[in-house]
């Protein structure tokens, strides 16, 4: 075969293929930029408990981010608040099964950071505790010590010196809950108040409340470092006919209430529903290896009945109901 | 710049000079080719992409005219519930008399879907009567609230608010609903006077919600929202997002736009939006397609249109090469004629074929070169033809010693009495003159030759007082066959002068002439001395040196010979020596056999 016939023929061949290949793309067709939405991603929730966390708000927040991030949201609730032990547990079951992803209030520091560490930090995000330290992988919440000195803060503007402070301990064990109370006692007692500790969680009855209160009344204001018990603390002073201040953290419709009708003089207030989101959206892409978007620090502000309706305070207390 | 260009135009035109000529063509016409069908393309892509964004802006405003309709209908509704409210519950009713509030309960459960709550409030902010709730918040003051004073404000019209959560009603299940406000000043009749009130229809955000969700807009990441006129967002996909401060949305600078479709960058993103202003209320649908995601739309298009034209550019250059190919084929067949031709090749194919231009130049190179081969024959004939005639002029010329010796001789035997040896010498010279003269023939047949060498040798004879003895003797039929003349005689003339100066009687000089085949040799041989090796080679070489001179005989003749008859005949013939010292000499003169056809052909040619 000739030098020519050679090339003739390597040229009609490619010819061929490329008639072939016209062909394919007529019938391939293309993915388009955007349109593909990532693989479905299981993602575990362990709250502290049924009804303390996370809150509608918070949920909303989650749910909006699993909805754009394809994400399947599984809530695991411990049967006993914040039971710590319990919440080792189920982590320990869900990092044995492999999970993609967990989203994890910690109870305590101490009963989980050994589960936390084999988790691993393209596994684990926490909410309200940060154990980053702990090896998770990430921390959606704010600063728990600034917000116990801001709630801290508001209590200062309405005791005087000398005056007692009861802390509401409503979340027992190493937690952000309690970093908040600490921060807060610190700075009470700095500024010459006097502080006491009662541990009275969500859901329990108010027996040891009332009997504090009753005790002797010297106790000015009461703080609460958490939405549920707040609610339950605002609800219950509210029968009372002088009620001490009541100061806390929280930003549920409860809450709100609770500042509308006086029972709660200010509460310190952080936009549950980015919480939420910023969560489901740091777990996701530790999980799929990618680097989440810089949403800048979460803030959080006071709030009191004058300013509750606020356009501002409105958008960040109150979500979008439809 | 200059440099630039001055410096690629020489590159080039050194790749020019250095490339085939189907290379050049197959370059040109493919970027050519190229070049024209990419900008054909890019203009028919742009002008479809031209065609496809106006399409889609026109296509986005359909559908926000229709979503405009909707919502448009939907705000009628609500506007329809305040005038039942008012027209047909508060207007005819005596609040002193009668209360109102349940026609207005029943007024809400008819459009509990759209609803929040029905209010009436006094125009000191008091609530008269109210539906679903009836209990106001403790320290609510709805006097201070905007929607209550832009009521106040606007008499006759019905005031729109952006959206806010109702904060009126002691609500026990704690529920903050955001809602739009619709408020009117109302008449209220009192004991039958009329007083100013306030009609506040809380609207629900699902309704507006209902109708604004879910608008495909024709482009995969397009969306819509709705703001008031001060760009406040009413109803917004992600409004939540946007609340939390986790999404940004040019709300405030589209409701500065005018209805219509506008190209904006927002946070580096180039988005089209169209803009439709919703009647009545002044707010603004808003509806948005991020321009990449336009592309995206035909994006298929664009890689098949890319593929398209890559391919295309293969083909031609395919194509190209071959066309190229079959173009210059003449021109590449005429060029290496023509190298062929350099190299010295006789036959060379000039007919190329091909169009015209190439075929004419193909016929004026063969002419050409034809011609010029002519001439050159001409020129190597008529060289060679003068180098001949010089020759026979030289060879023709008799010795002047050879005629004074000879008349001498004849003198001297007229006086001494040998009248007859005088005779046959004088009649010998006669002869002689007369054969060399042969009516200006160089051509003569053999035995004239023959007899040419015999008078001379006769004369030599008797001068040489019978020194030596000669004999000439011809094969059959050699004699009637020719030869150029007088090439015998300087060979005699050698041998004599050569060989029988110093012969005491003995010598002997035979000549014969005898057919070998297609050719005839005349031997001279004489007993002479001889010669050596090294002056035999001498005598026949061009290049040679001549005998020295004042010699008898400078061997000038016998090379005239040798090179007369090469240059008659061709090289194979020709002179041949063999002698030896004291051996004696013989010169083998080779010529062609011809005949008197051949002869007569060859004077005509020489002519």
């Amino acid at each position: 075969m000739s030098l020519r016939e050679r090339a003739l023929k390597w040229g009609l061949t490619l010819l061929a293929l490329g008639v072939l290949l016209l062909l394919l793309i007529l019938l391939i067709r293309f993915p388009r930029r955007g349109r593909q939405k990532p693989p479905l991603l299981e993602m575990t929730v362990i709250p502290r408990a049924e009804g303390s966390s996370p809150g509608v708000y918070l949920r909303q927040g989650m749910e909006q981010a699993a909805a754009d991030l394809n994400v399947e949201l599984r809530f695991l609730l411990p049967a006993s608040p914040g039971d710590g032990e319990e919440q080792r547990q189920l982590l320990h079951w869900e990092v044995e099964n492999g999970a993609a992803a967990v989203l994890l209030f910690p109870a305590d520091r101490g009963a989980l950071a050994e589960e936390v560490e084999r988790a691993g930090p393209a596994v684990l995000v926490t909410l309200e505790t940060d154990m980053t330290g702990e090896g998770a992988g990430g921390y959606i919440g704010v600063d728990n010590a600034a917000l116990g000195r801001e709630v801290a803060q508001a209590a200062l503007n309405g005791t005087r010196q000398g005056e007692t402070v009861l802390l509401i301990h409503s979340v027992p064990g190493d937690n952000g809950i309690t970093e908040r109370l600490l921060a807060a006692e610190a700075l009470l007692l700095s500024q010459g108040r006097r502080t006491e500790h009662l541990a009275f969680g969500a859901g329990e009855p108010p027996e040891a409340l009332s009997e504090r209160l009753e005790q002797d009344g010297t106790v000015k204001a009461v703080l609460v470092f958490e939405s549920a018990a707040l609610e339950q603390v605002s609800d219950w002073l509210a029968l009372l006919e002088t009620p001490p201040l009541l100061y806390g953290a929280g930003s549920t419709a409860g809450v709100a209430a609770g500042l509308e009708r006086g029972s709660i003089t200010a509460a310190v207030a952080q936009n549950d529903f980015s919480v939420g989101y910023l969560a489901v959206e740091q777990a996701a892409c530790l999980a799929r290896r990618k680097t989440p978007a810089d949403r800048g620090e979460l803030t959080f502000f006071t709030v009191r009945k004058e300013n509750l309706y606020d356009p501002e305070y409105q958008k960040l207390l109150f979500p979008v109901t439809r | 710049m200059g440099k630039l260009l001055s410096a690629l135009r020489g590159r080039w035109a050194g790749v020019y000079r250095r490339s085939s000529i189907q290379l050049i063509l197959s370059l040109t016409f493919t970027a050519a080719a190229v070049a024209g069908m990419v900008f054909l393309g890019m203009t028919l892509f742009l002008r479809f992409s031209s065609v496809t964004n106006t399409q889609m802006a026109q296509t986005s405003q359909r559908i926000l005219s229709q979503v405009n309709l909707n919502l448009d209908a939907y705000l009628r509704g609500m506007m329809r519930v305040s005038d039942t409210a008012y027209y047909q519950v508060i207007k005819d009713a005596d609040l002193q008399r009668e209360g109102i509030s349940q026609e207005l309960e029943l007024l809400y459960q008819s459009n509990r879907d759209h609803l929040v709550s029905i209010a009436v409030f006094t125009e000191e902010g008091k609530l008269e009567a109210a539906a679903p709730l009836g209990r106001l918040k403790p320290g609510v003051t709805p006097q201070t609230e905007g929607w209550f004073s832009a009521a106040r404000e606007r008499m006759e019209n019905l005031h729109f608010s952006t959206p806010h959560v109702q904060d009126l009603f002691v609500d026990p299940d704690h529920r903050y609903r955001w809602v739009v406000s619709l408020s009117r000043q109302v008449e209220l009749t009192r004991g039958g006077a009329v007083e100013k009130g306030v009609l506040l229809v809380d609207m629900n955000y699902g309704g507006i919600e209902q109708i604004c969700k879910d608008v495909d807009l024709g482009s995969s990441q397009g969306y819509l929202y709705l703001v008031d006129g001060e760009g406040e967002i009413i109803y917004h996909p992600r409004q939540q997002l946007i609340y939390a401060r986790l999404l940004e949305e040019n709300n405030q600078a589209a409701a500065g736009y005018p209805d219509g479709s506008h190209d904006e960058t927002f946070r580096g993103q180039r988005r089209q939006v169209t803009v439709k202003t919703v009647g009545y209320t002044g707010w603004k649908l808003v509806g948005v397609a991020p321009v990449e995601n336009l592309w995206d739309n035909y994006g298929e298009l664009l890689l098949f249109f890319l593929f398209v034209v890559l391919f295309s550019i293969y083909l031609l250059v395919f194509v190209n090469l071959r066309l190229s190919a079959w173009i210059t084929a003449p021109v590449k067949k005429l060029d290496r004629a023509v190298k062929e031709l350099e190299a010295g090749a006789e036959q060379v194919d000039l007919d190329v074929g091909g169009p015209y231009e190439v075929e004419h130049l193909s016929r004026s190179i063969q002419s050409m070169i034809s011609t010029q081969r002519h001439l050159m024959d001409d020129i190597i004939q008529q060289e060679k033809q003068k180098r001949r005639s010089e020759l026979d002029v030289l060879q023709s010329q008799i010795n002047p010693h050879f005629l004074y010796n000879t008349l001498d001789s004849v003198i001297w035997m007229t006086e001494n009495g040998r009248t007859g040896d005088a005779v046959r010498m004088l009649t010998s010279l006669a002869r002689l003159f007369r054969i060399s003269l042969s009516r200006g023939s160089s051509l003569i047949p053999i035995a004239d030759e023959l007899e040419h060498a015999r008078h001379y040798l006769t004369i030599q004879q008797m001068r040489y007082k019978n020194k030596f003895s000669a004999s000439i003797s011809a094969g059959d039929g050699v004699e009637r066959l020719y030869t150029i003349k007088l090439i015998v005689q300087p060979i005699l003339e050698n041998a004599i002068y050569h060989g029988m100066d110093f012969a005491d009687g003995d010598g002997e000089i035979a000549v014969r002439a005898c057919r070998e085949g297609e050719d005839v040799v005349i031997r001279v041989s004489d007993n002479g001395p001889g010669m050596p090796q090294e002056v035999v080679e001498r005598l026949l070489d061009p290049a040679g040196e001549y005998a020295a001179p004042g010699a008898k005989g400078s061997g000038i003749g016998l090379r005239n010979v040798h090179l007369r008859i090469q240059l008659t005949f061709g090289s194979r013939y020709g002179l041949t020596i063999q002698s030896e010292p004291d051996a004696g000499t013989t010169v083998y003169i080779r010529l062609p056999a011809l005949g008197e056809e051949e002869a007569r052909r060859e004077r005509r040619e020489q002519l």
